[in-house]
C-alpha cells in the first residue's frame, strides 16, 4: 500500500515537473511567439515543439516568431524544417521569423541551409522584441 | 605510426526517440581518435540525418530496424547506416538540395546535403522494396592547415603507394 502511494506521488511529481518544463518551452507576448529551443533539436524534438506550439497559431493571432537558440548545442535539418514551417505561417500576416542566440556550433548549419535569407537574426530575445515593437 | 582498427555495430528500433541515442553512440565510439569538437558535431549531424531519413522515409514512421556499422581504420571513420524499408526510387532526385518527398511533414530537403557537407564522402545505395544503405567517410585529425596546403592528401597518396 505504501509502495503504491509512493509510486503515485512519484508520478504526480514527475508530471508536474514535466508540465513545468513544457510550459517553459514557449511564451506569447502580444502578437509574438517566443520559442526557447531545447539543447538538442532533431526530428524527435522538433515534433514535440510543433505539437506544443501549433495550437497557438489557430487560437491567437501570431504575427512574429522568435526562435531562441541560446540553449541549443545540436541541430540537424529537422530544425531547419521547423523554422521554415513557422515562416510560412506568419508570412500571410506580413510577419517575420527571428533567430536569436545562435552558438558557433550551429551557425554553420544555419548558413549552409540558407535560413538566414528568410529569417532575421538578432543577438537575443530582448533585442528582437524591441525591433518588433518599433515596427508595429 | 601505430595502427588502430576497430569496428562496432548497433541495431535498434526505427523510432524517433532513438535518433539521439544513435548519434551519441557513434560519437562516443570515435572519441578514441581525439576528434575536435567540430568533427564530433559533424559526425553527430550526419548520423542524425541518415537515421531520420530511415525513420521517416525508409519505414514511413512504421516499425522497422536500423543498423549502424562504424569502422575505424587509423584516422578514417566509415559509418554505414542501413534500413530494410521502402528504398529510394530516384537517388539523384532524393539527393538534390531542397528536394523532399514529404513537404507535408515540414522536411527541409537538406538531409543528404548536410551529410555531404559534414562528411568527406557519401555513397547511397538503394533498392525499391528492399532498403537503403548510406555509407559515409570522414578522416579525423585533418586539420585546417593540412587542407590548405594539401599535405594530408599527399600523405595519403604516399601511404597508398
Amino acid at each position: 500500500m505504501t509502495l503504491i502511494r509512493g509510486l503515485l506521488s512519484f508520478f504526480y511529481y514527475y508530471r508536474k515537473v514535466k508540465e513545468k518544463n513544457m510550459k517553459q518551452l514557449f511564451q506569447v507576448k502580444g502578437e509574438t511567439l517566443i520559442i526557447d529551443l531545447p539543447e538538442e533539436l532533431d526530428h524527435h524534438v522538433a515534433g514535440i515543439v510543433r505539437e506544443k506550439t501549433d495550437p497557438l497559431f489557430t487560437g491567437k493571432k501570431i504575427r512574429n516568431v522568435i526562435f531562441n537558440y541560446e540553449h541549443t548545442h545540436f541541430m540537424d535539418s529537422s530544425g531547419i524544417g521547423l523554422v521554415m514551417g513557422r515562416y510560412r505561417e506568419v508570412r500571410y500576416l506580413n510577419g517575420n521569423v527571428y533567430i536569436v542566440g545562435v552558438h558557433d556550433k550551429i551557425s554553420r548549419i544555419l548558413e549552409i541551409s540558407g535560413l538566414y535569407r528568410i529569417a532575421r537574426t538578432q543577438k537575443d530575445t530582448k533585442t528582437a522584441l524591441e525591433v518588433i515593437e518599433k515596427e508595429y | 605510426m601505430e595502427q588502430y582498427n576497430n569496428q562496432m555495430v548497433v541495431e535498434f528500433d526505427s523510432v524517433s526517440r532513438n535518433e539521439g541515442f544513435a548519434r551519441v553512440v557513434v560519437a562516443a565510439f570515435v572519441t578514441r581518435l581525439n576528434p575536435t569538437l567540430e568533427e564530433v558535431a559533424d559526425i553527430k549531424t550526419a548520423v542524425s540525418e541518415a537515421v531520420t531519413n530511415s525513420i521517416i522515409h525508409g519505414y514511413e514512421n512504421k516499425d522497422g530496424r536500423i543498423r549502424i556499422e562504424t569502422r575505424i581504420e587509423n584516422e578514417l571513420v566509415t559509418i554505414i547506416v542501413t534500413d530494410y524499408g521502402v528504398g529510394i526510387p530516384d537517388i539523384e532526385k532524393a539527393m538534390e538540395p531542397m528536394y523532399t518527398s514529404k513537404p507535408e511533414l515540414e522536411r527541409s530537403g537538406m538531409g543528404f546535403a548536410f551529410m555531404e557537407a559534414f562528411m568527406d564522402d557519401l555513397k547511397v545505395e538503394s533498392a525499391v522494396g528492399k532498403g537503403t544503405v548510406v555509407t559515409m567517410w570522414k578522416r579525423i585529425g585533418k586539420t585546417k592547415e593540412d587542407w590548405e596546403t594539401g599535405e594530408a592528401e599527399e600523405e595519403t597518396i604516399k601511404e597508398n603507394q
